[in-house]
Order: structure tokens, then sequence, then C-alpha cells
């Protein structure tokens, strides 16, 4: 009954917490509006209609048809970019040699932008979904690369000893005590990850024509209507939002109590 | 203790173990053994390899020779600092190593509260986290932690060193009434000559540079036993009496690296 209350009170508090993203949203709007009168309804269209038009688009099934596609496309290159970083940064922490490899490589990958693999991706893959993938993959590994091994490298080795001395062998340490470190410095770069699946998809829907949001971006812009081009960038945006406080940021809550715990009283978020 | 022969044999018997780091012999030739029932405290000044002994006593570290003999079923071990997992609360803490002795989840909560409560860890903090609690109860909370899987041998790395001194006794009697209560036997390593003397059977001393142990006293009585005033005559005759104890104090920091 304790836990139960005490669970409510934590998902009241989250939730609470939403005023205080409603006010900065609210004060974004303000802003918008200041430039919509301030250049005209063909450069800026009015938050408001820009939201309205945005509702329309989802009243209608197309859209959603649309929407789902984008969002497959940067919900499966994320989960693969996860796994295979989170595997290659699990090897990497545990292996200052393989670490020792893999600076390189992560210097040389992330000093190329994605539009250029994005080139090399569709000569290989051609317009299917494989090829944004697959540069979805090579723009999100690295990040889930460091955080994994930088949470692993950084772990509190006196914690592993701990569990040791009381007989844990090796995948048991894992699993208690390495694990938990690890997501602490996972969950940033997961959530800068999942944007940037959704950015790098959204980005090549629009220079390729394969369908997606993107896809309805570069209409818009052929058809010079901003306020639908915007009406699409709101949806984008609030579907990411939906994805990273609906699923992202509850999963880390779970995971992290310990960290309110230890804030001061008065100073909870 | 039902075999009259074993309850001779030693419980811990290091036999000539060498330790190196990084090609260099940390230490040399040491050769220690622990009776069943007994607490050894090992002395020696800063630096001089203790910390390391203990770690191959517990089998954190590989020895480069020698021979360690363990014969015992279950070991815990306390830590310098607490070594609480910040993310599990007082109570999962204790629990963990119950769990890692193979007990269920109940069993193991069960046990984590009765072992809180021989530390007179108040149970209304069970549902704390590590950051919620004082450094007292911390390491009362390590001591639960070690005592929770019924161990009958512990394993003490300088527990108290950061602790003020009321604290400190506090805890040493805590340690001496559970070593005559559940009869485990101990490896006490300590820098602190008065705290080797009130907890101990018997004190060992390590060389000030690893290089075997170089002497051994037995003290009279149990530990539980000498007051104040035996407790400060033993370090007093130790420190100007006998020659075992001549460099104890000795300080040499490039060791510790």
């Amino acid at each position: 009954m304790d836990q139960i209350l005490h669970r409510l009170g934590r998902a009241g508090r989250f939730l609470w917490g939403g005023w205080a993203g409603l006010a900065g949203l609210c004060l974004l709007a303000a802003l918008w509006q200041a430039g919509h009168q301030a250049w005209g309804d063909f450069i800026l269209p009015a938050p408001l209609a820009v939201l309205a038009a945005a509702v329309d688009l989802l009243r209608d099934p197309a859209s959603w048809e649309i929407i789902g596609r984008t969002m497959a496309r940067s919900a499966g290159g994320f989960v693969l970019a996860g796994a295979v970083g989170g595997m290659a940064g699990l090897a990497a922490g545990y292996s200052p040699a393989t670490m020792r490899l893999a600076r390189p490589l992560l210097t040389v990958i992330l000093g190329v932008p994605p539009i250029a693999w994005l080139v090399v991706a569709m000569i290989w893959f051609g317009a299917t979904d494989g090829m944004v993938m697959a540069t979805i993959l090579v723009g999100v590994v690295p990040l889930v690369f460091a955080g994994t091994a930088e949470g692993v490298a950084g772990r509190d080795r006196g914690l592993d000893a701990m569990a040791q001395a009381f007989g844990a062998g090796p995948w048991r340490r894992f699993w208690s005590v390495g694990m938990r470190q690890m997501l602490a410095h996972l969950f940033p770069a997961l959530v800068l990850g999942l944007a940037t699946s959704v950015k790098v998809a959204v980005m090549i829907e629009v220079l390729t024509s394969v369908g997606g949001i993107g896809n309805e971006l570069a209409r818009a812009r052929q058809y010079m209507d901003v306020t639908m081009a915007l009406a699409w960038i709101v949806i984008a945006v609030a579907g990411l939002v939906a994805l990273e406080y609906g699923v992202l940021h509850p999963l880390r809550a779970e995971t992290e109590r310990w960290r309110e715990a230890a804030r001061p009283w008065g100073v909870k978020r | 203790m039902t075999d009259p022969v074993l309850d001779f044999a030693p419980v811990l018997e290091l036999a000539h173990v060498t330790h190196a780091f990084l090609g260099r012999d940390v230490l040399r030739d040491i050769s220690l053994a622990v009776m069943p029932g007994e607490v050894v405290a090992l002395i020696g000044p800063s630096g001089c390899g203790k910390s390391t002994l203990v770690h191959l006593a517990a089998g954190l570290l590989e020895q480069k020779s020698g021979r360690i003999a363990r014969r015992f079923a279950r070991q815990a071990m306390v830590f310098q600092e607490p070594r609480l997992m910040p993310w599990a609360t007082a109570e999962a803490n204790i629990a963990y190593a119950a769990r890692l002795a193979g007990m269920g989840r109940h069993a193991a909560r069960d046990a984590a509260r009765t072992a809180a409560a021989r530390v007179h860890f108040d149970a209304a903090d069970l549902g704390k986290y590590p950051v919620e609690l004082s450094g007292g109860m911390r390491q009362r909370v390590a001591i639960a932690r070690a005592l929770v899987v019924a161990p009958d041998f512990i394993l003490f790395d300088e527990p108290f060193t950061a602790l003020d001194a009321a604290l400190k006794r506090r805890m040493q009697d805590l340690v001496i009434a559970q070593v005559a209560q559940a009869s485990f036997s101990g490896l006490f390593v300590t820098h602190d000559l008065s705290e080797a003397a009130r907890i101990a059977h018997r004190v060992a001393v390590l060389h000030p540079e690893g290089r075997g142990i170089m002497g051994v006293r037995h003290l009279p009585g149990a530990p539980g036993s000498r007051d104040d005033e035996a407790v400060f005559a033993l370090t007093r005759r130790w420190q100007h009496e006998d020659p075992l104890f001549r460099h104890i104090h000795d300080v040499d920091e490039r060791r510790i690296a």
C-alpha cells in the first residue's frame, strides 16, 4: 500500500513538472507570435494557425500512415543502433585494448557528416528503408557506443570488488553492479540518439523520395506552403517529445530513484 | 566444531605468499595463520601492503607465488569505505549479500532486517538510500551486510579509519560483541594500535616494506574483557618497550602509490 502511494506520488510529481514544460512552450509560442506579427503571414504563420493545420493533418488517416513510416524507420534504426552500439560499448568498456582501437575509429566516423553517409547508403541500398536505417545507424551508434563504454569504464571498481568478496561471479557482477552504473551514462546518450534518429530520418526523407514526414516537407517547400511545413515540423517534434517523456524518462526515473532521494528537501523537481 | 583435529587447523593460512604489482614485489614471503574463533589484527605503517594482504586473503587478488588455504565455508568483508550500492536502499544493500549467498528474495529481506537489528540499525531507516545516511550509519549497514550471510570468516580492511573517535569505539564494541556471539574468525587490518588492542586475540606486525610478518603478539584475555586501562597499558608497552612495534608509525608516502 505504502509502495503504491509512493509510486502515485512520484507519478503525480512527474506530471506536475509538466507545467514548467508547458510554460516554456508558451514562451516559445509568444516569441513566435511576435515574429508572425512583425513579418506577416507568408514568412511566419501564426502559431495557432499552424496548430490548427497540424490538427487537421492528424484528423486525416493518411497522415498517420506517413507519420507511422517515419517513426517506424527511426525506431528501427534507433533500436538497431542501440543494440550494436551497446554491445560494442560493453566490449570496449571491459577491454582497454578494444577501447584504444575504437577511439580513432569513432573520431573518423563522427567526423563524416550524415549527409555524406547518405550518398553512399543510397548507392548501396537504393531508396529503401534499409538506406534510412543504415544512415541512422552510422549517426547513432557512436553516441550509444561512447555512452556505454564510458559508463562501463567509469564504474566504481570498489563495488565490483565488494560483490566479488561476497562471492559474485563475473556475470552476476555485471547484472547487479556494472549494469546499473552503465545505465546512468547510457540514458543521456539514448535520449540524444533517439532525437538524432528522428532528425536523420526526416532529413533523408526530404532529400530522397521514400515517403514519410520529410517527403511532405519537401512538397510543402515546392508549394511554398510555410504553414504546412511548420505543421509537419510540429507533428515530428511532438512525436519525439511523446517518445522521450512517455518512454525514456519514466524508464530513467525508475532506475534513478535514489538520485531523487539525494536532493535536499524542497529542490525536488 | 565436532572434529577436534579440525578445530586446531587454521581457518586461514598463508604460506610464503608473494605478490607483485607491475613487476615490483609488494609483499614477499608472508606466512600467517588465523585459528577458528580467533580475530587476528594485522598492523603495520601506512603503505606497507596491509590492504593488499587482506585483498589476497579475500581472493580479490591472485598471489604471484605461495599458497593460501581458506578452510571456511563463507567469507564476508568490510571495507575501508562502506561500498554500498547508491541505487539500493539500506535494506536492499544488506539483502544483496544474502542473495549472493543463495537466499530467496523474502528470506534475504528477513535476514537483512535481522542483521540490521544486530548492529542496532534503526528499522525505520532501512528504506533510505545510502546518500540519506550518515557515515556511521553507512558503515553500520556495511557491517550488517557482512553479518547477514552468517559467515565463518570476516575480513576487515581498516573499516573504521574514517569515523570519529566515539563512533569508532561503538563500532569496535559491535564487532567484539558479534565475534563473541556468532563465533566467526577474522582478519582485522588496522594501523591503530589501540584498536588492535581492543579487538584482537593476536596481533601480527607486517614489515614496513612488506617483507614478511615480523612477529606476532598474543594478547591477554578475551577481546571484550580488556578495559581502557589494559588497552592503554598494552599500547604503551608496545610503543616504548617492544622492538617489534618500532616502525609502526613510520610513514613513507612513496610506497602507497
